[in-house]
């Protein structure tokens, strides 16, 4: 039986090698070496990329990725949580709940991110509406900033945020909730005390689950943020395409690779097969 | 939490996911150019039916989906029955990491694997590269949608199947599979699905005759305001959409 | 057709080693009971003669041919699954017709027929798995095992999914079965009542070991080891003797010369519909129960009695 199933997993092993863990290698390789006079890679060996990474110019990027990706984060777990603890507690409409919450989410990612240039751009409804109800007689910025970003973050990743959660509080024993009451604890402490502690591990997940995503984002930020509110992807995207640096994309690359690799691992160790 | 501020707040988080998708179809069917409501008309849709150049993009998203589809569900879900009892850590850790790589980190790494590769062989990018892409990370998705299945199925029912005579492949065609065929075609479109909107990775792999639907859209979105692209997203959304409901309920059958 | 044969089987899992050298034969034609509490093994000697793991030493040989090595398809040997693994997409017949298929059989149809008459399922044919009673499934997955004629069949506790009056039905149905058709049965169960109704012979398994191989009588009432005497019942240990409840009378008077006697207290009283059971304590502190027919008298807490048995129902066994 052995021989059959390692036979099935060959392709799948050619496509990961080739064009996957292959790629990355080449990743690897290229961030150690020099930037070619015409864009190109070329010698010799160097770990100049990485020192770069630490210049002020690119750090408040990175910085600012980091707290975007955080602000993000924490306003998908305020949405999702009470959301979550409302689907788990509904009974017959669970499934209906959740694919409400999903079927957006499988949809189309670009236009999902449109629909919020529809809303904010200058000539967009909000503004539009503003304008014609005479309550401004100029349109409000309110795209192309880091507000416009987060917003989009939030929006395009929110279920990752529930889908852990959910399931967390789904197996939450609902005798506990009311044995807390019996015992004489008022919504809110039963909140803090029995709830929370519990939930712990899906909110971590959720967390990393989210943050992830924002951290790596490239297409939120370039439609939503315009060229004013870079993340790390747009760097990334840029040292590719116009500033024709390959060896330092690469080592910026390698760096959130690393620290996605890194939330994961802390996860896994944590609430170990509980993900997968 | 008070009983009724739950409820008023889970409306509001709903509101917030699906209004502004509303929004944008509802201004789809707007006869002005501007948003702001003049009168029901399909002017934008009449448009949109008359682009060459947006029919030959359609064309060719359905092409690299269609292509991508294939291929990623045949791997796999092989690789979903080759990983349901036998310990293959690297790939299984391998497929879901590259769930989780930054669409942009996959892109440009293809991208470079690409370029260095056509040193070699005379190849361009084109519509070869972009459906080696998409298979790539539609495998993936493949895997998990498949595994979900073979998790909650009984390994007795292949061994049964040895038992009375069966060979390893007759088990796999005559038991397995079968069993298997609705999470398979759920797995299916939901490739179709990831692989038809996905514009970042694309984007980066793509040749000049190789421009996808998600990349045209993508351009006219920065391009300004334009009520062409509401209606284009009314079609996705509703297309892909019902891809997906038909998905969520193969794998709930 | 012949002897089924272990000799010296091993097999060791990461933590632990599960089988640990066990031998045994099983005479063609017997109905033979593997018998041990879950974790004792026994799942996994029967997988190692359906081909489903290898041993890691020793040999299996059916009618003097060595199995080892066979993969299942290649074995003269069938079984019922505990859950019965029925195909959920095939029909009760198709699920019978499977094997024979397999096989190219000619004559498939009829013989798919005949089992399903066998199995009196013949109305039901054309039924999915799913829309099939407990002891529906039970009886095709048996149908399906035994259509393809094998040497030796294996059942991994097939009436463990049904419900209590259906098992004890199934169970006449079982024995009444295998004592038409004459081929070896291999029956896996946790359940000592279960054994000791059907089985021919009996081997008790602990810790991967066997404890005991005998007729169900000698495994009853001459059990090898304390383990032995305890799995198949209760047991009143005083010292190195051990006596069944039901063996052991009570009465307030001394009984005749040539019992064992004992002079206890009545702990507590207990009515158990066919019988009433007395817990007593001996002045050394033994706890000993007697479980009597009803009308032998009336014992209350605290009360002086004597406890006693015959001699030849004692069982030996020195811990």
């Amino acid at each position: 039986m052995n021989r059959l199933r390692a036979l099935f997993l060959l392709p799948a092993w050619a496509f990961t090698l080739l064009l996957f863990l292959g790629p990355l290698l080449i990743i690897v390789a290229y961030s150690l070496r020099t930037k070619g006079v015409y864009g190109g890679v070329g010698p010799p060996w160097t770990l100049e990329n990485y020192v770069r990474l630490f210049d002020p110019l690119y750090g408040v990027i990175l910085l600012r990725s980091f707290l975007m990706a955080a602000v993000s984060t924490l306003g998908c777990l305020a949405l999702a949580f009470p959301l979550a603890y409302y689907i788990a507690r509904s009974g017959r409409r669970k499934t209906l709940l959740l694919n409400l919450v999903m079927l957006p989410f499988w949809t189309s990612f670009l236009v999902r991110t449109y629909a919020w240039m529809f809303l904010l751009r200058d000539t967009g409804l909000i503004n539009s509406a503003l304008l014609a109800a005479g309550l401004i007689t100029e349109p409000l910025p309110l795209l192309y900033n880091d507000g416009a970003v987060i917003v989009g973050l939030i929006y395009g990743y929110l279920p990752f945020a529930v889908l852990p959660l959910y399931s967390n509080l789904e197996r939450l024993d609902k005798s506990l909730l009311e044995a807390a009451a019996d015992l004489g604890a008022r919504p809110s402490q039963t909140l803090l005390h029995i709830v929370l502690p519990l939930t712990a591990p899906g909110l971590r997940a959720a967390g990393v689950l989210v943050f992830i995503p924002c951290l790596g984002a490239y297409l939120t930020p370039d439609l939503l943020g315009g060229g004013k509110s870079m993340m790390i992807g747009n760097l990334v995207q840029n040292q590719f395409t116009s500033a024709r640096d390959w060896p330092f994309g690469s080592a910026l690359s390698l760096a959130l690779m690393a620290i996605v690799m890194f939330l994961l691992w802390t996860l896994l160790r944590r609430d170990g097969g509980e993900m997968l | 939490m008070k009983q009724r501020l739950l409820p008023l707040y889970v409306v509001s988080v709903y509101a917030f996911l699906h209004v502004p998708l509303l929004i944008l179809c509802a201004f789809s069917f707007n006869s002005s150019r501007f948003t702001v409501w003049e009168s029901f008309s399909l002017v934008w849709y009449r448009a949109m039916w008359n682009d060459a150049a947006l029919a030959e993009a359609t064309w060719n998203s359905l092409l690299i989906a269609l292509a991508s589809t294939v291929i990623a569900t045949a791997v796999g879900t092989l690789a979903a029955y080759g990983l349901w009892k036998k310990n293959a850590r690297l790939l299984a850790g391998s497929l879901y990491l590259s769930l989780v790589t930054p669409e942009i980190i996959t892109g440009i790494a293809l991208l470079a694997t690409f370029q260095w590769a056509f040193r070699y062989f005379q190849l361009q990018l084109g519509m070869h590269t972009v459906i080696l892409a998409h298979v790539t990370f539609s495998i993936a998705y493949v895997l998990l949608v498949v595994m979900v299945r073979l998790r909650t199925a009984d390994p007795a029912l292949e061994e049964a199947a040895l038992d009375l005579g069966a060979t390893e492949w007759q088990a796999f065609r005559l038991v397995t599979l079968p069993m298997l065929r609705p999470g398979i075609a759920a797995a299916a479109l939901l490739a179709f699905t990831v692989s038809f909107d996905d514009y970042v990775i694309t984007s980066l792999v793509a040749g000049v005759d190789s421009e996808t639907l998600p990349m045209m859209l993508y351009a006219m979105a920065r391009r300004g305001a334009n009520p062409v692209v509401s209606a284009i997203s009314t079609v996705i959304l509703v297309g892909l959409g019902a891809l997906i409901l038909a998905s969520e309920r193969l794998q709930k059958s | 057709m012949g002897d089924l044969s272990l000799d010296a089987i091993y097999k060791d899992f990461p933590s632990h080693r599960v089988v640990d050298g066990i031998s045994l034969t099983i005479p063609q034609g017997c109905f033979y009971s593997l018998l041990g509490p879950s974790g004792c093994g026994k799942t996994t000697t029967l997988r190692m003669i359906g081909g489903f793991d290898e041993p890691d030493r020793g040999t299996i040989q059916l009618g003097g041919r060595t199995l080892n090595g066979l993969r299942p398809y290649q074995r003269p040997v069938t079984t019922v699954f505990q859950n019965y693994a029925l195909f959920p997409h095939l029909t009760a017949a198709e699920n019978i017709a499977f094997g024979l298929e397999r096989r190219r059989d000619p004559d498939a149809a009829r013989k798919v027929q005949a089992a399903l008459d066998i199995v009196q399922l013949s109305a039901k044919a054309g039924r999915l798995p799913a829309q099939m009673s407990g002891g529906e499934r039970q009886r095709t997955a048996l149908a399906r095992a035994l259509v393809v004629e094998p040497e030796l069949l294996l059942l991994d506790e097939p009436l463990s999914a049904l419900d209590p009056k259906l098992r004890k039905q199934m169970r006449l149905e079982l024995k009444e079965l295998q004592a038409r058709i004459g081929i070896t049965f291999l029956f896996i169960t946790h359940d000592q009542e279960e054994a000791l109704s059907l089985s021919d012979q009996i081997a008790v398994m602990h810790k991967g070991r066997l404890e005991q191989i005998g007729t169900p009588q000698q495994i009853y009432l001459q059990p090898a080891t304390r383990f032995v005497a305890g799995f198949l019942g209760a047991v009143n240990w005083v010292g190195d003797v051990g006596v069944r409840p039901e063996l052991t009378r009570i009465s307030r008077e001394a009984p005749a010369p040539g019992a064992r006697v004992l002079e206890a207290t009545v702990n507590s009283s207990m009515f158990l519909g066919d019988c009433l059971q007395v817990e007593t304590r001996t002045p050394a502190g033994d706890h000993i129960i007697a479980q009597i027919a009803h009308g032998l008298g009336e014992f209350r807490r605290g009360d002086r009695v004597h406890v006693w048995w015959r001699p030849d129902d004692e069982m030996a066994l020195p811990q």
